[in-house]
């Protein structure tokens, strides 16, 4: 297995990583400002949904031909998002992958957010939010709907589970290594902690329950992003009428999730400055899963594309006409080419597996998913099999408005006030785990030694 | 010279565009002819009228009108237009009446729809939304009216014919001398409006026609088939029907699509397959959390137990 340290110095490996995870944890000014920005973008946004809420769906682009729009794209996107949670901990987790350590946190952090608000941009999409609750009164199991909803809240409550279990060791050494700023969050990371003493037996409970979540995950991860896809896939449209609709998605998650977690990944190491623990070999590894996945995905979108381009019937025609060579052809092509096929092939070297080169490659796969969504949930509405008579063309063709777009930026902005809020408050690193796997026995009990020798060396100073 | 034969371009561009629109404002125009344009209600329109009128109003006409005066008739191309505004108030009776039994376009024919009456009975609804409507004097009408025509049917079961005698109304209400030359024309009723049998036939000079009854037309769950006959070219004579139940060999099916359980159907119609896969998978994944959060507590608890040792 590849050892991420040389550990000679465990004691001082320790100690860096101890102080480099509680450095940024808490209050700072930086902290606040970016917050204040955050909550500023919130509020403008929000007053674009005050003006949907108050006008009703009439001031999006939604109309009787489209009537799945941003929203809908940006909520497959956002499940999309969320899957990469369960690709890091449980599929390469459970393959004995060692060196995700330090990332999995993040990955389940990015899966909880965007599952989180996934489930707001379906109700964004409502034109009566209030009558949410008659789809628990009058929905019906036959339709992918209700499933869907039973998936994407059981998945994020398995990915809090997920992400508040392996963490409470953490909690425990953090709440008596340093004090926080402001010192409630020792308080509340003592009552977290849940009186962990790092005994064999709640060793023991923590790796078992661990291993049942990561395996129960699996099977919950694939059904989110399938029912998803059969939300569409279960309809006799042209364009999403098709078997493979579930892997397809599902591979396509993987994509999108791995962007978002290395665009994370370049992020936290640059601004909490861990650089020593989210290294040029975690880029390096995580571009070679990238190259994976989107091979498979790109395998997918052949066959997605490939066998109703070849028998070409009447409606398909219409269809991929408008994707290849019509009305979506420049964007199709850029998504394509720009945000799947070049940094798939560029990733296979290792010089782009740096991490400004990843990070450049994993923004642009990102924004190609994005569209690659739009791409797949609008283009089918404009050709319907039983087109509406004597329609007025501003009906048919579908064009985001400004509100629209700032409702899905809000999506956006909520999702990054949770991944700042859970990476501000809580150690990031998973460090119990790391100083187990780098041969550290009693990890709480070492870095309360640490601890102290810090305050007495403050003291002789 | 030259600007002369651009200028003249223009001229005959402009000429052409001219005659074009001019041509399109005519194809909108929707003329009425004139021997209909003063036709009248053969009776006088009362509350009850008003009231059958919206009725039919409201199953025929509001799916594309929209409510009168509300302009939320549906967005076609061209527009429906709402039936309370000045341009179709300002029409005669007559008028609104020939485009309900013509229909154009998109809007269709209620000639075999709705009897005259029920025509007439629309004019009356519509006409709530004109403040300053005074009805026609109904006199013209008056002189032409009644069931002046008795209508008789004789059912051959065996033929599958239907042989309808139309006589004129004698003293007291019995038939009188045979009626030749009325256009009659034979529906059977069914959901969706009503279904026009055989052709339409003129009565012979015995006031007498033949229909030939379809034989695998379903009739109802007990295989009877509704049937009328109707006068059909005097719209004076068109509450002259003649209602008739014939039997047929070709019993409905009355097994409904929602009866048991299925993918279509409402949630307490749900198959059953479908129920337990959900429950069974639901309960599976909530109570393999609750065994964890169960493992949550023992942590909490294995670490108190450490403490007050």
């Amino acid at each position: 297995m590849d050892q991420i340290i040389n550990i000679k110095d465990k004691k001082g490996w320790y100690s860096k990583l101890l102080n480099d995870t509680a450095r940024p944890m808490g209050l700072t000014d930086s902290h606040k400002i970016w917050m204040g920005v955050l909550v500023a973008g919130l509020a403008i946004t929000l007053f674009a949904y005050f003006l949907q809420l108050r006008d009703g769906l009439i001031v999006t682009g939604l109309r009787d031909y489209v009537s799945w729009g941003m929203y809908i794209a940006n909520f497959v996107f956002f499940v999309a998002c969320s899957l990469v949670g369960m690709f890091i901990s449980a599929v390469l987790g459970l393959a004995g992958a060692k060196w995700i350590t330090p990332i999995a946190r993040l990955a389940e952090i990015i899966a909880v957010a965007f599952a989180m608000v996934a489930g707001l941009v379906i109700i964004s999409d409502m034109g009566r939010p209030d009558r949410f609750m008659y789809l628990f009164f009058y929905g019906r199991l036959q339709s992918p709907i209700l499933w869907d909803v039973t998936v994407v809240t059981t998945y994020v409550i398995i990915s809090l589970f997920l992400y508040f279990i392996p963490m409470i060791p953490d909690l425990a050494i953090f709440s008596k290594y340093k004090t926080m700023n402001p010192p409630l969050l020792n308080k509340a990371f003592k009552i977290l902690s849940l009186n962990w003493i790092g005994s064999s037996e709640q060793q023991a409970l923590i790796k078992r329950s661990v291993r049942i979540l990561l395996i129960l995950i699996v099977p919950v991860a694939l059904a989110i992003h399938t029912v998803t896809s059969w939300l569409f896939a279960a309809t006799p449209r042209i364009g999403w009428d098709s078997t493979i609709f579930g892997p397809y998605f599902v591979t396509g998650a993987f994509v999108a999730g791995t962007a978002a977690l290395i665009i994370g990944m370049f992020f936290f190491r640059n601004n909490y400055k861990l650089k020593d623990h989210i290294t040029d070999m975690h880029f390096d590894k995580m571009g070679k899963v990238m190259v994976l996945v989107s091979l498979v995905y790109l395998y997918f979108n052949i066959n997605e594309f490939l066998v109703p381009g070849y028998k070409l019937k009447l409606h398909d025609a219409v269809h991929l006409h408008a994707l290849f060579a019509g009305k979506h052809a420049l964007l199709f092509w850029s998504v394509q080419l720009g945000g799947l096929i070049i940094p798939l092939v560029l990733m296979i070297f290792r010089r782009f597996r740096k991490p400004l080169p990843m990070l450049i490659l994993s923004v642009l796969m990102l924004v190609g998913s994005w569209f690659k969504r739009y791409l797949i949930v609008i283009p089918t509405q404009e050709h319907p099999h039983l087109p509406i008579q004597n329609v007025p063309h501003e009906y048919i063709f579908y064009k985001p408005t400004l509100i629209e777009t700032g409702v899905t930026l809000a999506s956006f902005l909520l999702v990054i006030v949770i991944i700042t809020m859970l990476s501000k408050f809580f150690p990031l690193l998973p460090v119990y785990e790391m100083a187990h796997e780098a041969g550290i026995e009693n990890p709480e009990a070492l870095a309360e030694e640490l601890a102290a020798e810090e305050q007495s060396k403050a003291k002789n100073e | 010279m030259r600007t002369m034969i651009h200028h003249m371009k223009y001229i005959f561009v402009g000429l052409g565009l001219f005659l074009f629109t001019g041509n399109i404002l005519a194809q909108n125009e929707w003329v009425v002819p004139e021997d209909k344009v003063g036709n009248v209600a053969p009776f006088e329109f009362t509350d009850a009228t008003i009231k059958t009128g919206e009725k039919l109003y409201n199953t025929n006409c509001q799916s594309c009108h929209g409510q009168p005066g509300k302009e939320n008739y549906i967005a076609l191309n061209p527009i429906p237009g709402d039936l309370a505004w000045p341009e179709v108030q300002s029409q005669t009776d007559g008028e609104l009446f020939y485009k309900f039994t013509e229909g154009r376009g998109a809007m269709p024919s209620f000639k075999n729809i709705l009897s005259a009456d029920d025509r007439w009975a629309l004019v009356a609804y519509l006409r709530t939304y004109k403040a300053d409507y005074v009805q026609p004097s109904t006199e013209m009408a008056k002189a032409f009216s009644g069931a002046a025509v008795l209508l008789n049917t004789v059912y051959d079961a065996a033929q599958h014919t239907l042989k309808v005698t139309a006589n004129e109304m004698g003293d007291a209400g019995a038939a009188g001398d045979p009626a030749p030359g009325l256009d009659l024309a034979l529906f059977a009723k069914r959901y969706f409006g009503d279904l026009k049998l055989d052709e339409e036939k003129t009565t012979g000079p015995d006031g007498s026609v033949t229909f030939m009854i379809p034989t695998d037309l379903p009739g109802d769950t007990a295989g009877m088939l509704h049937c009328f006959v109707r006068v059909v070219n005097n719209d004076d004579y068109s509450n002259v029907k003649e209602e008739i139940t014939l039997t047929t060999d070709q019993k409905a099916d009355d097994y409904s699509l929602t009866e048991k359980r299925a993918m279509w159907g409402t949630m307490k119609k749900i198959p059953i397959w479908l129920l337990a896969t959900y429950l069974v998978v639901v309960l599976g994944v909530f109570g393999t959390l609750a065994y964890i959060a169960l493992m949550v507590r023992k942590i909490y608890l294995a670490g108190k137990q450490n403490d007050t040792n």
